[in-house]
């Protein structure tokens, strides 16, 4: 592979005023058209199962339907209301430290019951398997010719247009298994790998060889494979020998947060996503013992006040500003938690939930909707974030809208009829 | 041949079913494939592997020869393998994790671990697979009284009929009283389709709408601000039954999943529970549910009559139109194509229900048999798909055929899984998270298809000159200025990529020969030129 | 010329694919009453000479036998903790012990003895969890899947005992009780309390399946008969025959097919299994 240094490597990376000079470069032509010029990166974490926002996010202690548990307790940091406990320490000094940075989004409607679907619409404000994840989209629109745009460390994805765009790392490392001294560890045949100079010709012959198919034909699909096959090919021989010095291997939830926060510092990825299953990766689908749910979001809060202590102190690789000036976290979970008990001490699906925006281009401090009287949505002022009777119902969609704006992306080419949540952004 | 003898050898009648379709009629949107690109495509699409160089230069040859080959395909036993991974994009079922229950529940070594997961999500595309193979009519997928098992399934789960001493996929039957439906009574398919006590089998009642019937219940908006009371209600579970806004779905789920208590499991997660079928519990889902088993409104008995009344509904073969058709154009469907899927579906009915009519009708259609678009926007790729990648299997398939080189790790299917293998990072589906392929190149595929093909190519030039496999006839003492060279070349560049090579396709290669010829020697330069033709995009696609 | 373009695509025929509905001919499957009355009495009597009730005590007493014929390392060893006078088996990996006897998965019991000093409260054993495999040295299998509670509940002036039981159940060892020899599925609560022994749930053994659908057997009235409740008894063809007892003492009961079509009067003798239930029901370890 060509030998780059890590200040080519930089260079080759671009800088960000305007359109980057390099910027079609491992670009395919027809992934140009809405680029962003942001640099912003979004970490992506998914609280998978269903957690119950009245643990944290929303005090319903005088709601009829909900009994709050014996530790709780009505607490306010940098504006927001929430709760506390004891037995949750991490959640205050999440919100002691951080609260400035972090908008609460309550009330946020998910109108399904089941998982995979609430899944799909959290992530592409739709049910049609012809929509693309919001981190895909963001990533596509790079304007850096990154190595691993949008890269799932673990958790879901929904691709139709921009698959290119995404990364999977595999199970148990496959991805870096791969790239490696000794990328046949996972086969039983004994293959020896061809020498440097070897492999390294036959990369380019074969980059060639698209991307001399791709001129050569006038069929659109036919250049735009080719063209993307070009692509993937010319971004792996730019910035391939540097993923030596990340792990990407799945790991737990603390070390794939430090992942994420290397491929962001190293300029590899403008997304990544993470899955989340809680203590014991047993799940927020607390249908019994709810109670579990007190140190799903203890783990949580102390893994995300790691992450952005870390992150105020990493730099980006093309602006030398701290990291945590250019990411945007985003917390959420596929659905809520009916707010009245089962027979086994379990709460079941409920379609309203909450949203945990922090970080770069949020308004901080505050908190957005809120759940009424029978724990559905209230409607909200897009614009100063009140509650208002005949105001918008939050859903997916405007979350979509919300972070194609934080990416400056034209919101209204992937919504066209709904608005971003305005006052969540700064 | 003359225009003529082409009409006159259109005209006359083949034994084996219906051989002859129009030539592929002018279209006003699409240019066809080139008819060798038509056999690659069609070869891929029905056998998982390339067409042989015999058939393509016959083909090219005689483009008329094309149907005689598509109907040789349906016909080739790689069509029932090949059909297990195109039914998988649908049902879903071969999964990685079941429920918590693993392989060394049963004790099993960890180099049966895939055997193990495979014996039991393909049951129910086995079935499938065999009953298309066998030309029966698709009613039997629903109705048949028998599975499929393995040497694995046969000796863990209550099945008779196994072969002794045998191995791989044979026809058995069930044991432990489970009723004669098809899919609907394999634990492959609720071993992937679970259900809890708290859900009582209504999101397989969700299942079977959708995977049988197109209707796809979990797609309807539930919005509980529209639901009166459900915070007072003592017993939601009688909401469901009463209360107009959950009856949109409830009225269709409840009488559904009554019919389904027979895969009940009263703990979860345990073996002993869900390998077998439980009688005595078929009654406890009009008890516990309140409604007596019904489809779609239709009373039934139970699960005895389930798969009956599915084989009488219109729907389930309309769907299964459906779902073939977006198999096999490589897309999600759209309502606009409603039309063409009512082609499909009329030629399914007249052709008695059988699948195989299904997957002639789809393969002789316009959208199928398209090379490019006649007048190309950057947005027609959401229209057809004229170009598509292949598929983890057709990779795998594909060079196994060529080089015999099958990637495989301690007894896993590196294409075909994915706890250790690349099956999502070449864009397959595992059937959980990822249930559609993705149909662009990716970073990751674009790796794995660079290691994949090292590894078949260093495979196959360990038989240079032997007489076998791709290099077979090849020498070391030729050189480019050869002509034995120049057509051992060009015979590769047609197997592997089905098309005669070019002048500057052929110079582009027998550059790279020479380049890596002189970096090291003869040997490496032919593996090197055989790597980088299996990764040549028009390998990768077609 | 024309003639010889004869295409094979087939040509719609001009039906309409709507909603009216296809006629391929189908024989669906009917259902129709397998027994007569005497036939089904025989049905049941067969069920209850041959394998008698399935009790909770059964498959844990045998989980305790063949608990007792490993070695020191193995099964003991397991990484749960023992709280309880009777061995959990926690081998998730298996083991093997020196005696031939291999052990794998889990068994969680409980035992709580929750009386106050008077001698009032519940004594209560069973599994909270079993899933587990006990292969004998030649190779038969006791395998157990699902939960149990088995309970003594003093008061006063009454005992009273009573059972939960769920999961699957086998034994191909020697010495198998004859229902999990053919292979149990339970799903079933059981409730002795002022002399009536109450039984509600689902039993599959072998070939045959009931519902006992609140059963009631009087002990001081009607010892060897059911008193009271209805006994459904599953056909082959998956339909179910209905034993509903009118709350005498006659042992008899009215049939039914499908709830609706009379079969007659069913007399059964079960007299054998409803004394051992009473035996083996107050038997709690």
């Amino acid at each position: 592979m060509p030998n780059f240094s890590r200040r080519q490597l930089l260079k080759l990376l671009g800088q960000t005023a305007g359109v980057a000079t390099l910027g079609s470069i491992g670009t395919p032509s027809w992934a140009r058209a809405a680029a962003s010029t942001s640099d912003r990166r979004f970490l992506f974490i998914i609280c998978e199962g269903g957690w119950d926002y009245s643990y944290v996010f929303s005090q319903l202690f005088d709601n009829a339907y909900l009994t709050p548990e014996d530790d709780w307790e009505t607490a306010e940091a940098n504006g927001i209301p929430f709760v506390a406990s004891e037995n949750r320490p991490a959640v205050s000094t999440f919100f002691e430290t951080y609260g400035d940075r972090a908008c609460v989004v309550n009330g946020l409607e998910v109108p399904s019951v089941a998982h995979d679907r609430c899944m799909r619409l959290t992530l592409t404000g739709g049910t049609s398997y012809d929509r693309d994840d919001f981190p895909s989209i963001i990533a596509a629109a790079s304007p850096q010719n990154l190595l691993m745009p949008h890269t799932i460390l673990s958790g879901p994805g929904y691709n139709a247009r921009h698959g290119s765009s995404v990364v999977r790392i595999g199970e148990n490392a496959q991805f870096a298994n791969l790239l490696s001294d000794d990328p046949f560890v996972l086969c039983d045949s004994d293959i020896v790998l061809a020498e440097t100079e070897v492999e390294a010709a036959i990369d380019a012959f074969v980059q060639k060889r698209a991307m001399d198919i791709a001129a050569a034909t006038s069929n659109s699909q036919r250049k735009r494979f080719n063209e993307t096959y070009g692509a993937m090919l010319e971004r792996l021989a730019l910035a391939g020998p540097e993923l030596n010095n990340i792990e990407l291997g799945e790991g737990d939830f603390e070390s794939q947060m430090n992942t994420a926060i290397s491929l962001f510092e190293l300029g590899f990825s403008r997304c990544a996503m993470i899955r989340n299953l809680g203590e014991y990766d047993a799940s927020w689908d607390t249908h019994a013992d709810n109670y579990r749910q007190n140190n799903h979001y203890e783990l949580l809060f102390q893994a995300l006040n790691d992450t952005l202590e870390a992150l105020d102190n990493k730099f980006s690789p093309t602006t030398g500003a701290r990291l945590s000036e250019e990411t945007t976290i985003v917390v959420a979970s596929e659905m809520g938690r009916s707010p009245t008990e089962n027979d086994s001490s379990g709460k079941d699906h409920w379609t309203y939930t909450s949203l945990l925006l922090i970080g770069a281009g949020v308004q901080g401090g505050q908190v957005i909707g809120a759940f009424g009287d029978e724990v559905t949505g209230e409607r909200v002022d897009l614009q100063t974030g009140e509650l208002l009777a005949d105001g918008t119902k939050l859903e997916s969609a405007h979350v979509g809208a919300t972070l194609m704006s934080l990416a400056d992306i034209d919101h209204a080419e992937h919504f066209p009829s709904t608005d971003p949540i305005w006052a969540a952004l700064k | 041949m003359t225009r003529l003898s082409t009409f006159i050898l259109v005209a006359l009648p083949l034994t084996t079913g219906c051989r002859f379709a129009p030539e592929t009629p002018e279209s006003s949107t699409f240019e066809p494939l080139p008819e060798t690109l038509l056999l690659k495509r069609m070869s891929l699409d029905l056998t998982g592997t390339l067409p042989s160089l015999e058939a393509l230069e016959a083909v090219e040859e005689d483009p008329a020869l094309l149907e005689g080959f598509r109907d040789e395909y349906l016909e080739d036993p790689r069509f029932e393998e090949q059909l297990v991974f195109l039914l998988q994009e649908h049902w879903l079922t071969a999964i990685d994790e079941y429920f918590s229950v693993g392989h060394d529940d049963y004790g099993l070594e960890d180099t049966n671990e895939y055997a193990w997961e495979r014996a039991i999500g393909q049951e129910p595309l086995r079935l499938m697979a065999r009953i298309i193979v066998n030309d029966e009519h698709w009613s039997e997928s629903v109705t048949a009284h028998y599975s499929m098992g393995t040497e694995i399934t046969s000796k863990i789960w209550p099945m008779t009929g196994y072969p002794d001493g045998d191995e791989g996929w044979h026809q058995v039957e069930y044991t432990d009283g489970r009723p004669a439906s098809g899919v609907l009574s394999t634990n492959g398919m609720w071993w992937r389709y679970t259900s809890n006590d708290y859900n009582q089998n209504r999101s397989r009642a969700a299942a079977i709408t959708s995977l049988l019937v197109c209707e796809d219940l979990l797609a309807r908006p539930v919005s509980f601000e529209n639901v009166s009371s459900i915070l007072e209600a003592e017993d939601v579970s009688e909401m469901v039954q009463t209360d107009p806004a959950c009856l949109a779905c409830h009225a269709t789920v409840e009488p559904l999943a009554a019919a389904l208590f027979g895969f009940h499991w009263v703990t979860d997660y345990v073996i002993q529970e869900m390998e077998r079928y439980h009688p005595e519990r078929e009654v406890a889902g009009p008890r516990e549910l309140g409604v007596n088993p019904a489809w779609w409104g239709e009373p039934i008995t139970g699960l005895n009559e389930l798969g009956w009344a599915i084989a009488d509904d219109e729907r389930f073969y309309r769907c299964t139109a459906e779902y073939w058709t977006s198999i096999l154009y490589r897309r999600n469907l759209t309502l606009e194509d409603r039309g063409t899927v009512d082609d499909h579906f009329d030629a399914f009915l007249t052709g008695e229900a059988r699948v195989k009519m299904l997957i002639r009708a789809i393969t002789d259609s316009e959208e199928y048999r398209a090379g490019a678009f006649k007048v190309s926007e950057d947005d027609d790729i959401e229209i057809a798909r004229t170009v598509r990648t292949m598929s983890p299997n057709q990779l795998s398939a594909t060079i196994q055929q060529l080089t015999d080189f099958h990637w495989t790790y301690e007894g896993f299917d590196q294409l075909d899984s994915d706890q250790w293998g690349f099956r999502v990072l070449l864009g397959g589906v595992d059937g959980d998270a990822l249930t559609r392929p993705a149909l662009d190149p990716s970073l990751t595929a674009v790796v794995v298809l660079k290691r994949l093909a090292e590894a078949a190519a260093q495979k196959s030039a360990a038989h240079l000159g032997t007489g076998e496999g791709l290099l077979g006839e090849v020498s070391l003492d030729w050189s480019p200025e050869d002509a034995a060279f120049g057509t051992a070349l060009e015979a590769l560049y047609l197997q592997i990529l089905g098309e005669r090579a070019d002048s500057a396709s052929l110079a582009a290669y027998t550059e790279i020969w020479t380049t890596v010829a002189s970096l090291t020697d003869s040997q490496t330069a032919w593996e090197a030129t055989l790597g980088a033709l299996f990764r040549d995009p028009l390998f990768y696609s077609y | 010329m024309s003639l010889l373009l004869i295409g094979c695509t087939p040509e719609p025929d001009g039906r309409d694919t709507g909603t009216q509905g296809l006629d391929w001919g189908f024989e669906r499957p009917s259902q129709t009453a397998q027994y007569t009355a005497d036939e089904l009495a025989e049905h049941v009597e067969s069920w209850a000479d041959t394998y008698g009730f399935p009790f909770p005590q059964h498959a844990f007493n045998r989980y305790l036998e063949l608990m007792e014929e490993g070695d020191e390392s193995c099964p003991a060893g397991g990484s749960l903790d023992d709280t309880s006078r009777f061995p959990n088996l926690g081998r998730l990996e298996g083991c093997s012990s020196s005696t031939g006897w291999d052990y794998i998965g889990i068994g969680i019991v409980f035992d709580d003895d929750l009386r106050d000093e008077d001698g009032i409260g519940a004594v209560r054993v069973g599994f909270n969890l079993a899933d587990f495999v006990i292969t004998s040295p030649d190779g038969e299998e006791f395998s157990g899947g699902g939960s149990s509670k088995m309970q003594i509940q003093y008061q006063e002036d009454q005992t009273s005992w009573n059972a939960e039981f769920g999961g699957s159940w086998e034994d191909q060892t020697t010495d198998a009780t004859p229902w999990m020899k053919a292979s149990g599925s339970v799903d079933y609560m059981m409730t002795y309390h002022n002399e009536q022994l109450a039984t509600n749930g689902y039993v599959g053994i072998g070939e045959y399946a009931f519902l006992f659908d609140r059963l009631i057997l009087n002990k001081e009235e009607c010892p060897n008969t059911p008193h009271d409740g209805t006994l459904w008894v599953r056909q082959e063809d998956g339909s179910w025959n209905q034993l509903t007892f009118a709350n005498d003492c006659s042992g008899c009961a009215t049939g039914t097919w499908n709830e609706e079509v009379e079969l007659g009067e069913v007399c059964l003798d079960i007299s054998l299994p409803i004394d051992e239930a009473w035996n083996t029901l107050q038997a709690i370890p």
